[in-house]
């Protein structure tokens, strides 16, 4: 009994830390706050992975998420801290209305969620997924795996040639 | 052994966190913070693939797709702040605090 | 067990050679740049071509394969897809041949850039095939960001740079949404592989605000691509300050990338058939949906167009019309109305390239993009004014031209198909839209001509453009070949 007491309060603990630091990434006027609430919010993520037995996506989402984009967001925000805000839209939505908006929506997918009677297979296992993951990526997925490659190769051409200093 | 918490739950979750996006890309102006913001709605959809993945099927496929997602988040990065730094770049001498060149 | 696997993939791979042409071509670019250190474009273009002449060879002996789902329902090889392939290839090529003019473009990274195209194909390449949600992401993903690079290319150019960052942050957006949708379809139907999701939408009900509500998730994203109103706010700045040579193709190959898989999900995933032929459209009453999405992009992309003054701009609120006409075939349900959709894309492959192939030949002349630079051309330049000329008319859609016949068909098919109120409203807009198309012709024709530079045209641009244009004339009245391929090549596997 008290071992569901405990995964209840882990998952309302987790769900808390991503949805809080959610909130701080999306409203707080300070960009780099909101950056080290992002790392958060990935954590909080990774642990409700590791909830739902995806151990491998779970150290994955650390590894990748909050140890390479985040830091390369971070980069990026440090890098140009003292420069110009780089700032794209010449209308700014105000801040209630959107918040209303993304209310309804919550308020509207809630429902839907709730309502609709998802056909949830029984007996749900839990079983170590990496060597599964791994035999799935070169029998079922070893198509995108392999354009994967080919993609990744021309996003760093691409982000080389355009970071590039001037004097090249 | 069932998971005490339902799918529903997960999905709630995710749900807010899409909204949480949607709001931060509606909201903010920096380029930066518009790209957390599309950070938060992937992280969502991750969440919904492992959910879907773990309750719905039972195959890993929604695990697999997850891993595809965090590749092409970094990709879609990678991008971005690449852009973001050549602008940085140019507009460095230049004196205008919105990047307001081409008409709306 | 095993071994069955292993003889699968091995099979399947002849059914991606396009795609492994195309990266031996990337790899040989490479190898030539680190190797050989060479600056001169000449030799990267040069092999880009060669390899999308492979590749389009390869993608012609396909056409004799039957069709077959390939790597594990990840890819379906049907006409409809090699339809597309060859589209893409013809746009990339001759996107490869007319940079080879531009030395701003190619000065600095010839390699990368031929690098960036050839990726983007193969992006393309796979989204039309695509059968699987998460092939049809990557896909996607791959093609958008080669076009945010290549839209950032001049980075000395500021309007470059923030066309570039523009299209990052609503592709960005719009593809994350996207995603969200997809992740729904999944939980909602235990699969990702679009011919699973069809059976089960057909067999059991999900009510049908969720699935309208997951459907336009995946509409955010898919009319993004085809920019498509309410989707289509990133169209004109990015038109706009992007390599000239870079906007035409994407407002085209790209454009037309969107369509093919709004094509194969919205009727392979949301609609059956049932025995005598006629398509049922599953889940929700998603026809409506594109109507209203049609009408939208039509009225918002002409009124817009009729205000604009640059003409890259002009051509940009034109497309979203455009995209708006091609929506409208496919409320038709039927091969008819699709193939008229096929057939109204490879004309606008003439018109469109044609139209900005024309502006730029004749930058270095004008020195802007302003359609009133373009004032008493007819004097100095009387040939390209001409091709401008039938590339208007065509995009009006005014006989002899191929718009008028693909126009034709797609209104047709509409009307043939019930929907006699979106036929008018086309009609309608096709109306409003002379009148943006014909300023073009009567500031060139008919005002008093600006001083110009006297310099030569670039070479290669002008000859394609020409060469599209009298392609624009012959196949006004000689359409039926492409007309005939394009309803050959309708068959979507699984559907007749």
């Amino acid at each position: 009994m008290t071992d569901i007491l405990i995964y209840k309060i882990i998952f309302y603990c987790f769900s808390a830390v991503t949805i809080g630091s959610a909130a701080v990434v999306v409203f707080d006027k300070n960009i780099v706050r909101a950056a080290f609430a992002l790392f958060f919010t990935l954590m909080g993520v990774a642990g409700l992975f590791a909830m739902l037995g995806a151990d491998f996506l779970a150290g994955l989402q650390i590894l990748l998420y909050a140890g390479g984009i985040l830091v390369l967001i971070l980069f990026g925000i440090m890098l140009t801290q003292r420069l110009v805000d780089v700032d794209i839209k010449s209308g700014r939505i105000q801040l209630l209305p959107s918040i209303i908006a993304g209310l309804i929506l919550l308020f509207f997918m809630t429902i839907m969620i709730v309502k609709y009677k998802w056909n949830i297979a029984t007996n749900v296992v839990y079983a170590y997924t990496t060597k599964s993951i791994g035999a799935l990526l070169l029998t079922d997925y070893i198509l995108p795996f392999e354009i994967a490659s080919v993609a990744l190769l021309a996003a760093l051409i691409g982000a080389v040639m355009l970071a590039r200093s001037k004097e090249k | 052994m069932t998971n005490p918490i339902g799918l529903q739950e997960f999905l709630i979750v995710s749900a807010m966190l899409f909204t949480l996006g949607i709001i931060a890309m509606l909201t903010r102006k920096n380029a930066v913070g518009i790209l957390m913001g599309v950070e938060l709605i992937l992280n969502a959809a991750n969440i919904n693939l492992v959910a879907f993945s773990h309750f719905i099927t039972k195959e890993l496929s929604g695990q697999i797709f997850v891993m595809f997602v965090i590749l092409l988040a970094a990709i879609e990065a990678i991008i971005a702040l690449a852009i973001i730094l050549s602008i940085y770049r140019i507009f460095e001498s230049v004196e205008t605090d919105t990047i307001k060149n081409l008409k709306g | 067990m095993n071994e069955e696997i292993v003889k699968h993939i091995i099979n399947s791979t002849r059914y991606i050679l396009p795609e492994i042409i195309i990266t031996c071509g990337i790899l040989v670019l490479i190898l030539i740049n680190v190797l050989s250190k060479s600056r001169k474009y000449s030799l990267y273009a040069f092999f880009t071509i060669l390899t999308l002449i492979a590749a389009s060879i390869a993608t012609f002996t396909l056409f004799s394969l039957p069709e077959n789902y390939a790597y594990f329902g990840m890819i379906a090889v049907d006409k409809f897809s090699l339809f597309f392939k060859l589209f893409f290839i013809l746009s990339t090529l001759l996107l490869a041949l007319i940079s080879m003019d531009s030395k701003e473009l190619l000065e600095h990274s010839p390699a990368e850039y031929h690098v960036l195209m050839l990726s983007m194909l193969i992006g393309m390449n796979l989204l039309a095939s695509g059968n699987n949600l998460l092939m049809i992401y990557l896909a996607f993903e791959m093609l958008s960001t080669a076009a945010y690079v290549l839209t950032g290319y001049l980075k000395q150019k500021k309007d470059s740079l923030e066309a570039s960052l523009k299209y990052v942050i609503y592709g960005a957006m719009s593809s994350g949404i996207m995603l969200f949708g997809f992740t729904y379809l999944y939980g909602l139907t235990g699969d990702l592989r679009i011919t699973i999701i069809k059976e089960t939408l057909k067999n059991s009900p999900i009510p049908q605000p969720f699935i309208l509500f997951v459907m336009i998730l995946i509409l955010a994203g898919i009319g993004f691509k085809i920019s498509s109103a309410p989707f289509h706010f990133w169209a004109p700045d990015v038109y706009e300050g992007a390599p000239t040579a870079i906007t035409a193709h994407l407002s085209v190959a790209s454009k037309a990338a969107g369509f093919a898989i709004l094509i194969r999900l919205f009727f392979s995933a949301f609609s059956y058939q049932i025995p005598d032929g006629i398509m049922v459209q599953t889940g929700a009453p998603w026809i409506s949906l594109i109507a209203f999405l049609a009408v939208l992009s039509m009225t918002i992309g002409n009124v817009a167009a009729l205000l604009q003054k640059n003409i890259k701009r002009m051509l940009a609120y034109s497309g979203i019309a455009q995209a708006g006409y091609m929506i409208m075939g496919l409320v038709t349900m039927n091969n008819e109305g699709i193939s008229a959709v096929l057939f109204y894309l490879a004309s606008y492959l003439i018109m469109n390239l044609g139209a900005f192939y024309i502006a730029i030949s004749l930058y270095p002349l004008t020195g802007s993009y302003a359609i009133d630079s373009y004032a008493g051309l007819w004097k100095k330049k009387p040939f390209a004014v001409i091709a401008m000329t039938f590339f208007m008319l065509s995009l009006i859609g005014i006989p002899p031209f191929i718009g008028f016949f693909s126009k034709f068909m797609l209104f047709a098919a509409v009307i043939r198909a019930g929907w006699v109120w979106l036929a008018v409203v086309a009609v309608l807009n096709s109306v409003v839209s002379l009148y943006y198309y014909m300023y073009v012709i009567k500031v060139m024709v008919v005002d008093a001509p600006v001083k110009t530079e006297t310099v030569a045209m670039p070479k290669f641009v002008y000859a394609t453009a020409l060469v599209l244009a009298v392609l624009s004339l012959i196949f006004g009245p000689g359409f039926q070949p492409i007309y005939d391929f394009a309803k050959y090549s309708v068959q979507l596997i699984g559907l007749r």
